[in-house]
């Protein structure tokens, strides 16, 4: 059963393996994002709620171990979730290049959303060098880890599919 | 039916949510919630990271004992121990090198006050057990560290931050009960007034966001050299005077500008840190070079 029980110590783990070993790590300036990459592949096989749950979830324990304005990451995350499992998402269907796509524009869009955040919350915000040489390298980097991703988190769907989001514990 | 609604609402909630804590955040409403959290999340982070570690030191005995196994078997056990040993005297040659600097540094500033503190995770080690790095900074377009601490041991926002002697690192940015978050020298929010040793230019030293530093706002008619040494002005009063910066490696002159820049390269590797000072008091330098002051 897929509660929140489950969700929550899941997310906290993999929040916990991108603030520890992913965060350091740069790959021609991309940063492996692997609570986005978990959140938009679980938005995307199970909807818009469900996804929004994660989003939050995922988005606030990425704020508590950020410098960063609190809320900053969980809007951005949240508003990507919504993207992906709405209707426009949905419309690509899922081969493996169409997941590709899809991570590449919605994590390009997060990180456009997370440069707006902290552009409004008054940090300076380079958006030139941002958008160019981290932005679009994450999108691409996090685009080519997908299918890793979602192979997992596709088995777990399968496993609890008829269970939905619960939010008790039973 | 009532599931089919109460699922539709659920996105725009949770978006509500975040953009009012967003807001909370903001005016700092929700300032002693997070302290509070950050107590939960600081030891889970380090926990989590000393696992790591160890995980990745398991694997590498394990590589060296096969090796050595291939090679020489009846010297095995011997080696093994010699090569711990090895590895945990060069952690303590390297500790002992970073406290004699840091134990000149507070000598040469005898009226300054002092604490002792590590990069989130490295432990100091009174509060917190004697540890690795815990965590980085998980947005991108922002560097800092968290140290372990806080506003319990009187750590406070603005506090100049310092590491290896007098090499200034960033300033506390935010104070939780037992940890702190440093705003980096090369995070783009940081400026910091500076002048160079030899050529007594004056400037503002600022991040980056390719994570590099830079002076801006240094005249024109000063000459600057690369391999100048830059250090802190002091003025302003939020700094002492005289930590070390960096080194000037290029020097960006236009003759259409009105100043001129310097490219900078950190006296340490700020990812490679590990014990920091943070400096609780000092005397303020209160006049001098008014020049930066008024370019700042």
């Amino acid at each position: 059963m897929l509660s929140l029980y489950v969700v929550l110590p899941l997310l906290t783990a993999v929040a916990l393996i991108q603030g520890v070993l992913l965060a350091p790590l740069t790959i021609l300036g991309g940063h492996p994002d692997l609570v986005l990459l978990t959140v938009l592949i679980w938005a995307f096989l199970r909807g818009t709620a469900e996804g929004a749950v994660w989003a939050f979830i995922g988005g606030l324990l990425l704020d508590l171990f950020s410098g960063g304005p609190l809320g900053g990451m969980t809007l951005a995350l949240l508003l990507v979730a919504i993207f992906v499992s709405g209707r426009w998402g949905q419309g690509l269907g899922l081969t493996l290049l169409q997941l590709v796509l899809l991570v590449l524009v919605a994590c390009f869009a997060y990180h456009v959303l997370l440069l707006l955040t902290l552009s409004w919350t008054g940090h300076p915000v380079d958006w030139q060098y941002s958008l160019a040489r981290v932005a679009a390298p994450s999108a691409v980097l996090n685009a080519l880890l997908a299918p890793f991703v979602h192979r997992p988190l596709a088995w777990l769907e399968r496993k609890t599919r008829s269970e939905g989001l619960v939010l008790h514990g039973a | 039916m009532r599931r089919g609604t109460w699922r539709s609402w659920l996105p725009l909630l949770l978006l509500i949510l975040s953009i009012l804590l967003l807001i909370l955040h903001e005016t700092r409403a929700l300032a002693s919630v997070e302290s509070a959290l950050q107590l939960v999340i600081a030891p889970l982070q380090r926990g989590v990271t000393g696992l790591v570690e160890g995980a990745g030191d398991l694997f590498q005995t394990v590589r060296e004992v096969r090796q050595l196994r291939a090679e020489v078997e009846e010297l095995r056990q011997q080696v093994d121990a010699l090569t711990a040993e090895n590895v945990r005297l060069r952690e303590y040659q390297a500790e002992v090198e970073e406290l004699r600097y840091q134990h000149n540094f507070v000598i040469a500033n005898p009226t300054w006050s002092f604490l002792g503190a590590d990069v989130v995770g490295r432990s100091a080690c009174l509060v917190a057990p004697c540890g690795e790095v815990i965590g980085q900074e998980t947005n991108p377009y922002l560097r800092t560290v968290s140290i372990n601490a806080g506003s319990a041991e009187r750590v406070a926002v603005g506090m100049p931050v310092v590491t290896r002697g007098a090499v200034l690192v960033g300033r506390v940015a935010e104070s939780d009960l037992h940890t702190s978050r440093v705003e980096l020298l090369n995070d783009p929010s940081s400026s910091v007034a500076v002048f160079m040793q030899q050529s007594r230019a004056t400037g503002l030293l600022v991040g980056q966001a390719d994570g590099s530093l830079r002076v801006i706002y240094i005249p024109q008619e000063d000459t600057l050299q690369v391999g100048d040494i830059v250090l802190t002005s002091g003025i302003g009063g939020a700094l002492p005077r005289g930590l070390v910066v960096g080194q000037v490696t290029e020097v960006i002159q236009q003759d259409f500008a009105l100043f001129q820049e310097a490219v900078v390269r950190p006296a340490v590797d700020y990812r490679q840190m590990e014990l920091v000072l943070v400096i609780t008091s000092f005397e303020p330098l209160m006049q001098e070079e008014p020049t930066a002051e008024g370019q700042r």
